[in-house]
């Protein structure tokens, strides 16, 4: 038998031998190809038509941040402001003024159903205490909605993994511990009664007040519960985008290029519905669509000019949802922002220096920001008040500085706890509420996290 | 990112001849004696062709801004090594954090350019194997292992100790090892 290094070797002289002078010089010509494109570009067709907006309100001034976030700015502004600036990640920033308009702002959400950010310091009964572990038959499912959780921690017991509904408290709820170790949570039903869970060849639901297990269907991907009740999900695989009644039917093969955009697909949270589920958003050729049910092409989100590869992320609020785009000119640079489902006016979240990558609205009016890090460094966190001020998150007491926040549930943010810069090995969770600034471990293992289906 | 047309790459390197203290560093002929190596080294760190190209062209560029700051001509191709691999491990710790927050796989994206070359299966169990180690060992033993550098020289390029260098290539292979179910 081969030792592991002559398997080493032998794996890494295989794959480096793909590489070939001749591979390098195609390469090349179409890195040239592509910067002709870019001179011949007609920015003309990316320009973005906006409605009047307020600039008098929420001045920001772009500020420099700390070392630790790197030598970088974020700004927020305008589409207008942002299209007229074009490559303004160049540009000298004292040269810039961007804005933060006001009236016609997708404004951070603030769902009549989601519970007051305090709720979950102040609980009281019949909410478990946190570190508690309740049974199914004490979870009070009317109660159960903005603020829950589905957790599944790493660890598999005697009788295999667990899923746990967590109270807005952090009491935890044993739903199952009959899940095979394969096992993978990936989403909570519109219904607030089922939850999908994907295994390596196979996709199933389960029943969340019987903890009863069925499958949906076979060799396919879990991307999203169909709303506004779940009773279908969009699945993917090689053959492209299908939709399955939870019961198995198969109801409908996508079209596999829609206005040019290929096989549709993805992973989950790849695309979301709008909140009646008469319509979806997912990426396009290099910019956000509005699908129909049955996969008809509603409506394109203009890509900004200077960006390319735009990725919806989820709702922003009910009108308006985030995503991402790429610099057209320098494909480590990412942008976000948010969108108005309607088409009509959107602030842009300019990124100028630096990578931000996600946003989240909190209670007290500020905005959570994450910038990827550099290198092995960690994850900056940046919070964006109200009067446009910038300040950087200062972490709470357990959570290195290489812990990332895994997922944000109102207020909370639950942040993973990594040991060392390379590392991607996890040895917990740690909830943090942003605003009290009260802190709870949660796991002591990675752990999928699904927040209840607000939106 | 800054892409230069493959035109452009040449003349702006043949014009890039650089004089430090009393020696030539000759980038047009650097480029062509090395720029297949380090691409070689970037394509098994970032899993991407074009991706690899760019790392390699960039360090290239990088170098050319930076030569007077070498202390030794002969220090060029150190310099781009480590250049190549920082931007690298840049990169994929870039990708790794946008997964993260975003859940957005962007791995179809990233391997199509690749699709018509496929690794036997042999090898590609172990270059899996090898992604799920931490990104310093991925790095050290890419570097000893394809690239045959001594442990001083790793050392250097990844600026870390020789402790290091030795510590993440034990660990390294120790998880293959088990990962693979072989002996080393």
């Amino acid at each position: 038998m081969n030792t592991t290094e002559d398997r080493l070797r032998a794996a890494f002289a295989a794959k480096a031998g793909q590489l070939t002078e001749a591979k390098l010089d195609e390469l090349a010509a179409r890195h040239e190809a592509g910067v002709e494109d870019l001179h011949d570009l007609d920015r003309g067709e990316h320009t973005v038509v906006l409605e009047p907006i307020d600039f008098e309100t929420h001045r920001v001034r772009r500020r420099w941040v700390a070392p630790a976030l790197a030598a970088a700015a974020v700004a927020v502004v305008a589409v207008g402001v942002a299209a007229a600036v074009g490559t303004s990640k160049h540009a000298n920033p004292p040269a810039i003024q961007p804005t933060r308009p006001s009236g016609s702002i997708p404004a951070p959400s603030s769902s009549p159903t989601a519970p007051p950010s305090a709720s979950r310091t102040q609980a009281v009964a019949p909410y478990l205490s946190s570190g508690q572990t309740g049974s199914l038959k004490d979870v009070a499912w009317s109660l159960v909605g903005a603020g829950w959780r589905l957790l599944q921690p790493a660890e598999t017991g005697n009788t295999g993994r667990s899923l746990f509904l967590y109270d807005p408290a952090d009491g935890r709820y044993l739903i199952s511990d009959q899940l095979a170790a394969d096992t993978k949570l990936v989403g909570w039903s519109p219904d607030g009664r089922h939850a999908a869970l994907q295994l390596p060849d196979e996709l199933d639901q389960i029943d969340l007040h019987t903890g009863q297990i069925s499958p949906i269907v076979s060799g396919q991907n879990f991307i999203t519960y169909t709303r506004p009740h779940g009773l279908a999900v969009l699945v993917s695989s090689d053959s492209g985008l299908q939709r399955y009644g939870t019961d198995g039917t198969h109801q409908l093969s996508y079209p596999n290029n829609i206005n040019g955009v290929g096989k549709l697909g993805g992973q989950p949270n790849s695309m979301f519905y709008l909140a009646d589920g008469s319509a979806f958003v997912t990426m396009g050729a290099s910019e956000a669509i509005l699908l129909s049910n049955s996969g008809a092409p509603l409506r394109s989100y203009n890509v900004p000019a200077g960006r390319t590869d735009c990725h919806p992320i989820r709702p922003w609020n009910s009108s308006a949802f985030l995503e991402w785009c790429i610099d057209d000119q320098d494909r480590s640079g990412l942008y976000l922002q948010p969108y108005a489902v309607s088409g009509a006016a959107v602030a842009l979240y300019d990124l100028t220096e630096q990578s931000l990558i996600n946003a989240w609205p909190l209670s007290n009016g500020d905005i959570l920001l994450a910038n990827s890090g550099h290198d092995c460094a960690e994850t900056g966190y940046q919070i964006l008040h109200p009067d446009g001020s910038l300040s950087p998150l200062r972490l709470p007491p357990g959570v290195p500085a290489l812990g990332y926040i895994l997922n944000m549930s109102g207020d909370v943010a639950t942040f993973t706890l990594a040991p060392d810069a390379c590392s991607s090995d996890q040895y917990g969770t740690l909830d943090y509420n942003m605003v009290t600034g009260v802190t709870t471990a949660l796991t002591d293992t990675a752990t999928p996290i699904v927040n209840y289906p607000t939106e | 990112m800054t892409v230069f047309p493959m035109g452009a790459r040449v003349r702006s390197l043949d014009r890039g001849e650089v004089v430090e203290r009393g020696a030539t560093i000759d980038l047009a002929a650097l480029y062509a004696e090395h720029r297949l190596s380090l691409a070689r080294i970037a394509l098994l760190l970032v899993d991407d062709m074009a991706t690899a190209e760019d790392v390699v062209h960039d360090a290239f560029i990088a170098l050319q801004r930076n030569a007077d700051k070498l202390r030794n001509p002969s220090a060029a191709v150190a310099y781009l090594r480590t250049s190549v691999v920082n931007s690298s491990r840049s990169l994929l710790r870039k990708r790794q954090t946008v997964r993260k927050h975003l859940s957005l796989a962007r791995e179809e994206h990233a391997t199509a350019a690749d699709a018509d070359l496929i690794v036997a299966a042999e090898h590609q169990e172990v270059l899996d194997a090898v992604r799920t180690l931490p990104r310093r060992q991925q790095e050290v033993l890419v570097l000893r292992y394809w690239s045959n550098l001594s442990e001083a020289e790793i050392a250097e390029a990844l600026g870390i100790s020789r402790g290091a260098v030795k510590s993440n290539a034990s660990r390294g292979m120790d998880k293959l090892e088990t990962l693979l179910g072989a002996s080393r």
